[in-house]
């Protein structure tokens, strides 16, 4: 039933998207003036990218931002921020520390207007396991984010897969706490089928084959067991041709699937693939073609 | 805005202190990131200027209108280099540069906490010809 009471996906942008363009030959008035263009309502932003001054913005920025947003029509979806645990070189951050930078986080994105945030989490093993601070810094903001109406959201990200004990350890917190203000952010990355050539800045041949380049191939039966506590999804994306067909991510599958378990929330594109000038504004037009062309045919098909 | 490329047209000069004389150059760098990091997280540039190189632990940095040794800048906390603010990068040379044209190479050095340690600094290169005006 493919009528406008059936509630379908809320498509967005990540600003991660425009990565290298952003600042250089695209202001963000013309970034959100490119997603509005798209149909889409969504923003995601990287506070400590895309915010000038951070961690403290000028009142005239957030005045602006809300401008923008109201100009745009555009809604601000998730947050991203980080926990640097090994700040320094001689000793890591304490859960204090952890718990105050994840709490100033906050607060700047309820400012800003969003209702998730995503902590990426500084790792202590090659298999990501996050840095055991994690833990106490998140319940420490428990009762901070449900006053601010945040759900705090950690990527599930390659290559760490979704059967994995790091998940395993999200899904425990959230059973033992109740808390309705923590869940899982899904990155599209992990249903990878096939290789993307190419190199991740800053990383190593030997670091883009171990993690970021090696197709996981996450089973959609793993995205159904996990999705109630799923809030948020990341659309990542490497390269879609001029057919409209990516050859890394199954996205017939993934959407299949959220339509028939009823997602009904962002997917908000992250394009991660070569860094060009101006590419990136042509790819993500083309993925939104591309999943709402998919997403239409799922629910006339399954509805 | 910044220049696209990670080495900025503007800002590469000779450095003159007080008494004229020529102690070194300068170049400006745009955080090669996809987003800004505390100044503890910045590990380093390495620079190359027409074959002569000077390693991680040399250049000196300007962040937010400081100045820091890359010593000082690891055990910093209260510094960040932003995406959208070009760090300057000082690079002791007695006599400087000759003006024109320079080949200049940079591979700058970060850490990623959240990448494993095995795999850290991550390291941006860039390279561009730039100029010295006078």
């Amino acid at each position: 039933m493919n009528t406008p009471s059936t509630p379908g996906f809320q498509y967005g942008v990540s600003l991660y998207s425009y990565t290298d363009d952003l600042g250089t030959v695209l202001t963000l008035e013309d970034a959100a003036a490119e997603i509005a263009d798209l149909g889409a309502t969504g923003i995601e932003i990287l506070g400590e990218g895309n915010v000038p001054g951070y961690p403290e913005p000028s009142t005239a920025w957030i005045d602006g931002w809300h401008r923008l947003l109201q100009t745009h029509g555009l809604t601000p979806t998730n947050y991203g921020s980080w926990i640097d645990s090994s700040m320094w070189r001689h000793r890591d951050l304490t859960v204090e520390e952890g718990t105050a930078i994840l709490a100033r986080d906050l607060r700047l994105a309820h400012t800003l207007g969003f209702s998730t945030v995503r902590p990426k989490i500084g790792v202590v093993s090659t298999d990501l396991r996050p840095h055991p601070i994690w833990e106490g810094v998140v319940e420490r903001n428990l009762d901070l984010a449900a006053d601010l109406g945040i759900v705090i959201c950690p990527e599930i990200h390659a290559p760490t897969p979704i059967r994995h004990e790091v998940v395993d350890g999200y899904v425990q917190f959230i059973e033992r706490t109740g808390t309705k203000n923590f869940g899982l952010l899904i990155d599209t990355g992990i249903f990878q089928t096939r290789s993307f050539l190419g190199l991740h800045a800053g990383l190593s041949e030997e670091a883009n084959e171990e993690g970021w380049r090696r197709p996981l191939a996450v089973p959609m039966a793993d995205l159904v067991d996990v999705l109630p506590h799923v809030v948020f999804i990341q659309a990542k994306f490497f390269d879609i041709g001029d057919d409209l067909v990516d050859q890394q991510i199954p996205w017939a599958d993934v959407v299949d699937t959220l339509v028939e378990h009823g997602y009904t929330g962002w997917l908000s594109s992250e394009y991660e693939g070569v860094r060009s000038p101006y590419r990136s504004l042509e790819q993500v037009r083309r993925q939104h073609s591309l999943l709402r062309s998919l997403e239409s045919a799922a629910r006339s098909r399954l509805g | 805005m910044l220049d696209r490329e990670l080495i900025q047209n503007r800002g590469f000069r000779n450095v003159v202190d007080d008494d004229g004389t020529t102690t070194g150059f300068q170049l400006r760098l745009r955080m090669p990131n996809y987003r800004g990091v505390a100044g503890s997280l910045v590990d380093g540039v390495e620079v190359e200027v027409d074959g002569e190189t000077w390693d991680r632990e040399v250049p000196r940095w300007t962040l937010q209108g400081r100045d820091f040794s890359i010593d000082e800048l690891r055990t910093s906390t209260d510094v960040r280099w932003q995406l959208d603010e070009a760090a300057t990068i000082t690079v002791p040379k007695p006599g400087g540069l000759e003006p024109g044209v320079h080949d200049v190479r940079v591979s700058i050095a970060i850490r990623a906490p959240y990448i494993p340690a095995q795999f850290q600094p991550s390291l941006f290169p860039a390279q561009r010809k730039v100029t010295i005006v006078a």
